[in-house]
Parts: structure tokens; C-alpha cells; sequence
């Protein structure tokens, strides 16, 4: 009986339905945000370092309980000093390159469904469309003879995706959101690259086009925000 | 007392019985997924022109039947084609050269099922993995077709989550895999063991929609 009684004082515990806040009408702005920077000074050979930041913004509101729709901005910007040596028959040419060789800007639209746990906990996801524009100039080795390329790459992406998260309400205003899930079933870009030798300065353009469908979920994609409700 | 206790608890609180209705004897199973993904590099405008396209797809469908509660027998077909084309233009020559890799897979499984929740059920899905497999290429003035085959055993747990009674997305768990077999292609014979754990490919679910299809009673 004993066992019976504990039983049912889980299961009872269980379902009780929480109540929760009133969300619907209320706005937020959502963000999530990283750097990195790296410096390497070797005994022999000059410094070099790269740096990053990332950061991404999205604007909200709840047009339910459980629905919020909104915009996402995001940008991401990457630079570095490096320095290549390359065997030019029998002495060493060197190469150094300094400055931005990735920036990336991406605006995207959003609908979240929400299930709530209780008061405090719940998970989302949804469906987004975005549209993002990626720069980069990327530098790399090709032997035969041994040649310094640069590959400039401009490109412009459509995609639609689905994206699920997990939220923890640490007071009214103020959520921490960590995205669980990503998946990227649809997508189309274009790009447009130029390829240079560097010791040449031997040049080719072309440009491609991809397009992709494929129902994969990445997991996980750990990913933790912030959230700040401005009008609760 | 205490049976109807417990029979009044799990009636009040809807837990499932032992048997979900999707996964009793009898319910057919069809599933069904595709991928796919192609890239067009059109000429650059200077000459001789030249221009490439490369295209993927990857479809498959499962059938199969409960002939035990909880427990599938079925088969599944697939393939995976690859195609690839180039081409350059000098004067008034075309020349053109074609690729192309398939594979032909058709797998008999069993899969176990664990329900979890209404809605959810665990599963381990063990099947045979026979394929044919196919290259050719073409160029100007050669032709080259070389087939192979293999066959091996694959074991994969997956996760299904009915959406309506009738209708689920499932989803192979490739990162806890394991399978074995031998190959037969290009003039080389191969014997491969290997777990999902050691692929270089990232953690990735697959999803696969699919229909439990019960007898109208």
C-alpha cells in the first residue's frame, strides 16, 4: 500500500499544470554573443594572431501564449595576421596577410511555439526563413609548384530552417535560452569567387550556384542567450 | 483495493496500457524520406567556355508489418545517385564528360519497439544491407562502367514521435550504429566492421516521415 500511496504522489506531482505568467502581447529582444581572440609567437618565427566576434539579435513578440513571431539579425566578423612561406625553387618567398577575412550579415524571420513545463521552464521551436550575405578571403597552400592562392568568396544564401531551444525564466523579466536542436532542410545560395595566385597574380572568375533539401537535425548545438522582456 | 487503485490511476491519468495502438499486430508501416543537393558552375565568359553541374539524391522506402505487438518485419529500398557533367566549348567542338556513382540498396529489417510516452516510442531497428554498386564515366571517345556489390548486417537505434495517430517522423540514431559487411568494387575486395561512434560525420538525425496504417475494425 505504501508503495501504491508513493506512487500516486508522484504521478499526481507529475501532472500538476503550474500556473503560468501571462506571455501573450509581451515583447522581447533575445541576444547571443562571442569573441575570440588568438595571439602565437613562435621562438623563430614572427607573431600572428586571428580574432572573432559573432553575435546575433532577434526581436519578438508573443502573439499568444504559446506563439511568439519576430526578426533576427545577426553579423560575424573574422580577421587575422598570417604568415606563409613559400618554397619558390631553391630560396623562401614570404607572404604576410593582415586584416578581415570573414564578415557575415544575416536577417531572418521567426515563428515559436512554446510548451511550458511550469512557471519557470519550457521548450520552443519553429520554423525561420532567413536571407544572409557571407564575405571571406581565405589564403591557402597548393603544391605543384608549391603557390600561394587567395580565394574570395561572396555569398548570398536563402534558406529555410527549423530551430528548437529550451528556456529557464530566472525572474519576470529576464529568460536564459539555450538552442538545442538545428536543422537547415532547404537552402539556395549563390556565389560569386575569384581565385589569384599570389606570386603570379595569375586570376580566374567564376561564379555557382547550390541549392540543398535534406530533412537532417544537427545535435547538439549548444547555443546560450539571453532574453530580456521590456515590456512585462 | 488496491488493483482498482491502480486501474483508476491509469485511467485517470491516461497513461498508455502495455501496447500503443499504432504498434499492435497487424498495423502496416510504410515510411518514406529524400535527399537532395546539386551545384551549377555556369561558364565564365571567356574562352574556350566551360561549365560544370554536379547533382545528389538519395531517396528510400520502408513497408513493413507488426506480426508480433512491438515487433516489425519489413524491407526497404534506396539509392544514392550521383551525377556530375562538364563541358567545355572550344570553337565550334563541344566536348563533355559525364560521371555518375550508384548505389542500389534493398535491406529486410526487424525493429523493436519501446513505447515511452503516447506520443513517443524508442526502437531498434537490425537489418540485412544488400547493394549493388555502379560507376560509369564518359568521355570523348571512352566509356567506363564498373559494378560491385555488398552486403552486410546494421544495427540502429531511432526515435518516433507520432504527430497524428496515423502520421510520425522518425529518425535513425546514425551516431550509435553499428554494422558489418563486405564489398566487392573497382577489382578490390573489402571487409569493414565499423560503429556510428567512429565516422568522421557529425552527430546528425535523419528524419523519415512515416504512416501506421491500422486494419478499420
Amino acid at each position: 500500500m505504501k508503495n501504491i500511496l508513493f506512487i500516486t504522489c508522484l504521478l499526481v506531482l507529475g501532472s500538476t499544470r503550474f500556473s503560468i505568467a501571462q506571455l501573450e502581447g509581451k515583447q522581447f529582444l533575445s541576444g547571443s554573443a562571442g569573441i575570440n581572440f588568438n595571439n602565437s609567437n613562435p621562438a623563430s618565427l614572427s607573431a600572428t594572431h586571428n580574432y572573432s566576434y559573432n553575435f546575433d539579435i532577434s526581436l519578438g513578440k508573443f502573439k499568444s501564449e504559446t506563439r511568439a513571431v519576430g526578426w533576427r539579425i545577426s553579423n560575424s566578423l573574422g580577421g587575422r595576421k598570417m604568415i606563409y612561406n613559400i618554397y619558390n625553387g631553391s630560396q623562401v618567398e614570404q607572404y604576410e596577410h593582415n586584416g578581415i577575412s570573414r564578415f557575415g550579415l544575416g536577417l531572418g524571420r521567426f515563428w515559436h511555439f512554446y510548451k511550458h513545463f511550469n512557471a519557470k521552464m519550457g521548450i520552443y521551436g519553429g520554423p525561420e526563413a532567413g536571407l544572409s550575405f557571407l564575405n571571406t578571403k581565405e589564403y591557402s597552400i597548393e603544391n605543384n609548384p608549391e603557390s600561394l592562392i587567395e580565394r574570395h568568396i561572396q555569398k548570398i544564401q536563402l534558406s529555410l530552417g527549423l530551430s528548437a531551444g529550451l528556456y529557464y525564466a530566472f525572474s519576470e523579466k529576464w529568460w536564459v535560452t539555450a538552442s538545442l536542436a538545428f536543422a537547415n532542410p532547404v537552402s539556395v545560395d549563390y556565389s560569386f569567387n575569384r581565385v589569384r595566385n599570389v606570386m603570379t597574380d595569375e586570376k580566374n572568375k567564376g561564379n555557382d550556384l547550390t541549392y540543398r533539401f535534406s530533412p537532417v537535425f544537427n545535435f547538439p548545438s549548444v547555443g546560450l542567450g539571453l532574453r530580456y522582456f521590456y515590456n512585462r | 483495493m488496491k488493483k482498482y487503485l491502480l486501474i483508476t490511476l491509469l485511467a485517470v491519468l491516461g497513461l498508455p496500457g502495455p501496447v500503443q495502438a499504432q504498434l499492435q499486430k497487424g498495423t502496416k508501416y510504410l515510411g518514406a524520406t529524400v535527399s537532395f543537393n546539386g551545384r551549377y558552375i555556369p561558364g565564365n565568359g571567356s574562352n574556350p567556355k566551360s561549365g560544370a553541374s554536379e547533382f545528389t539524391i538519395d531517396p528510400s522506402l520502408q513497408a513493413g508489418i507488426f506480426f508480433k505487438n512491438n515487433v516489425m518485419a519489413g524491407i526497404g529500398i534506396g539509392s544514392s545517385n550521383y551525377v556530375s557533367k562538364s563541358w567545355y566549348k572550344d570553337g565550334a567542338t563541344i566536348q563533355e564528360f559525364r560521371n555518375s556513382q550508384n548505389t542500389f540498396s534493398l535491406s529486410p529489417f526487424i525493429r523493436h519497439y519501446k513505447t515511452l510516452h503516447p506520443k513517443w516510442a524508442i526502437f531498434l531497428n537490425t537489418s540485412a544491407e544488400l547493394a549493388f554498386l555502379n560507376m560509369r564515366s564518359k568521355g570523348i571517345e571512352y566509356k567506363d562502367v564498373t559494378n560491385g556489390f555488398s552486403a552486410g548486417i546494421r544495427v540502429v537505434p531511432g526515435i518516433t514521435y507520432w504527430i497524428t495517430p496515423r502520421f510520425a517522423i522518425e529518425s535513425d540514431i546514425s551516431l550509435l550504429s553499428l554494422e558489418s559487411g563486405y564489398k566487392d568494387f573497382q577489382k578490390t575486395k573489402s571487409i569493414y566492421f565499423r560503429s556510428g561512434l567512429s565516422s568522421s560525420i557529425n552527430s546528425y538525425f535523419s528524419v523519415r516521415a512515416s504512416w501506421y496504417i491500422q486494419k478499420t475494425q
